[in-house]
């Protein structure tokens, strides 16, 4: 029962993390490679603020949102000017240099010893102790992502994205601010899976970079493309799928490095085939062009 | 802080530094022609230096061998563009696409090595550690001093080709302008089957030099890579000759800055580098300056 719940855990916390970045690769067709890092961004704050500081964790959230909004905000300023390109080669850096960091701040993070013993949350005199509670609280935050992300990737915002995703110097040329919308768009997906890092670091209680690698980036963008985009539910069922199919593999008995090597190999085969297959994923309402 | 100290620093910029320019070279070399972030290259990168490591391993002298490694990281680029960049060109898939599909082989690549070599660090040089040859106060070991001069040699015939080639003048011809070489007849295909043997060849001299000179791990790829795209902006993504000099600048740079900064903080550096790039001079040194998206 606990193991079930456990993979229901991981789908709403990565669902998230998918749902977030559908804003960014779904609306406005740039892909970042650094998604692992923004994730990393709530996680470890929510991880250093409420171990050192004895912070609550709502507080480590919330420093955690404005860290990620902040870094996509640097990220976006310098790259998005001139071809979009510069944007995949940018988010890649800051995937290589955050990870690194995560490595070697010793001092704050503890480096590859990771940050163990990171207290269980309580909201509102409400303690999270058990794998029921946070079945709710991590589905709580599907739902308020999902509305939050209804409002920006679906409102005017969202159709002014597909718009610009269409022809931006049309857009331009109607008096639409091209720069501004791609940067709310990538900075509320920034602060979405902040979110789900924080809540990963208080279920996992332990974090550590190996996590935050540049393949946990691929494994957020398999799971978009997976899913489809244009639809919320597109990522999430994309990160309810690639949760559970590899823990078929489980059965198989290989050794756990290996079995992590087999899983990766089935997210890069995933990915391929349904790029070559089918390009709108499972339901999604256009292909990623 | 002596003059021998700033030699070996150089010393062992100039080592870093060709790699990464053979990296760079190679990346800008593909997304010249085929407009695409190709992040499979950190993949036969790797591919190269295991192809190498198991030559050596059945027996293969060591020239033979690296010759081996090479063959097959020219080979792996060569076959993902025949048989999956093509196709996706053929459905009119954009950059976009490519770049995620390019994303899913690395993935795969990069684990497979990883299931038939495993996930521990093999070393392919089993010698005793030597002194080195000192070059005023600066040391470098045999395979280091080899390294740099494997990479002077290939630029140089890389220079003599492009200006001798009937080849290479096709594939400056695509680069420039796409469609305008498609409309004189000049195939696409073949000439991307070209820059892709050649540029993961590149890459893959890059990984076998490495793999001399230090351990491997499945993911030896990712870093160098990464240095490789920097040098490649730095220097300018569509220059080829731009990204060599940036990959030399940036090895050269990273490792000076060691007499100020403490040397894990070089990845760092390498990215604060870029953005600044990205920021005041986003063409690079030597690229020319582009208007904007091309519509």
């Amino acid at each position: 029962m606990d193991y079930v719940l456990h993979i229901l855990i991981l789908a709403a916390i990565y669902g998230v993390l998918a749902m977030s970045l559908e804003l960014v690769l779904g609306r406005t067709g740039l892909i970042t490679l650094g998604h692992a890092v923004v994730y990393a961004c709530g996680a470890y704050s929510s991880a250093v603020l409420t171990l050192r500081f004895g912070v609550s964790a709502s507080l480590g959230l919330l420093a955690g949102m404005a860290l990620a909004g902040a870094i996509s905000c640097l990220v976006a300023l310098v790259s998005l000017r001139l071809h979009a390109d510069n944007f995949v080669i940018a988010t890649f850096g800051l995937q290589v240099a955050g990870h690194s960091i995560l490595l070697n701040w010793i001092g704050v993070t503890q480096g590859p010893f990771g940050m163990p013993g990171i207290p269980r949350p309580e909201i509102l005199g409400w303690r999270l102790d058990s794998s029921l509670d946070f079945l709710l609280l991590s589905y709580g935050i599907v739902g308020l992502a999902a509305v939050v992300l209804w409002r920006v990737g679906f409102g005017p915002l969202g159709r002014l994205l597909l718009a610009i995703k269409e022809d931006e110097v049309f857009c331009r040329s109607v008096g639409k601010n091209v720069f501004q919308s791609k940067l709310t768009a990538l900075v509320v997906g920034s602060m979405l899976a902040a979110v789900s890092g924080s809540i990963y670091a208080h279920y996992a209680t332990y974090v550590d970079p190996t996590t935050f690698t540049v393949n946990e980036s691929i494994l957020i963008i398999s799971m978009v493309i997976m899913g489809g985009v244009g639809r919320l539910a597109g990522p999430l069922l994309g990160a309810a799928v690639l949760v559970a199919l590899p823990e078929g593999l489980r059965f198989v008995g290989l050794p756990e490095q290996l079995a992590g090597n087999l899983r990766q190999i089935l997210y890069g085969l995933l990915l391929i085939l349904v790029l070559l297959l089918r390009p709108r994923g499972l339901i999604g309402r256009y292909a990623i062009d | 802080m002596s003059v021998s100290y700033v030699a070996q620093l150089l010393a062992n910029g100039v080592v870093a530094g060709s790699v990464y320019a053979l990296v760079g070279a190679g990346f800008a070399l593909i997304y010249s022609v085929s407009r695409f972030f190709h992040f499979s290259h950190a993949a036969t990168f790797t591919v190269g230096g295991y192809a190498a490591w198991s030559l050596m391993a059945l027996g293969t002298p060591i020239v033979l061998a690296g010759t081996g490694g090479v063959a097959a990281a020219a080979v792996c680029g060569l076959l993902l563009e025949r048989f999956l960049y093509r196709s996706f060109r053929r459905r009119s898939a954009s950059a976009l696409v490519l770049l995620l599909a390019s994303i899913g082989v690395y993935t795969v690549l990069e684990n497979t090595i990883a299931m038939v070599f495993g996930n521990q660090a093999l070393s392919l040089v089993q010698k005793p550690a030597v002194p080195g040859t000192s070059i005023i106060g600066a040391r470098l070991t045999e395979v280091q001093l080899a390294a740099v001069i494997i990479t002077l040699v290939t630029f140089l015939a890389l220079q003599t080709g492009s200006k001798l080639t009937k080849t290479a003048l096709l594939i400056r011809a695509v680069a420039s302008n796409a469609t305008l070489a498609a409309a004189r007849g000049i195939s696409l295909d073949r000439v991307s089957l070209v820059v892709f043997c050649i540029g993961s060849g590149l890459s893959g001299i890059a990984g076998v030099l490495t793999a001399m000179d230090v351990d491997i791990v499945p993911t030896v790829g990712m870093y160098p890579f990464m240095m490789g795209v920097v040098a490649a902006v730095v220097g300018g993504v569509r220059s080829v000759w731009g990204s060599v000099f940036g990959g030399y600048m940036l090895g050269i740079a990273q490792n000076l800055s060691i007499l100020m900064v403490d040397a894990r903080w070089t990845p760092t550096l390498a990215f604060l580098v870029m953005i600044l790039f990205l920021l005041l001079r986003p063409t690079g040194f030597f690229g020319k300056s582009v208007r904007s998206t091309t519509v």
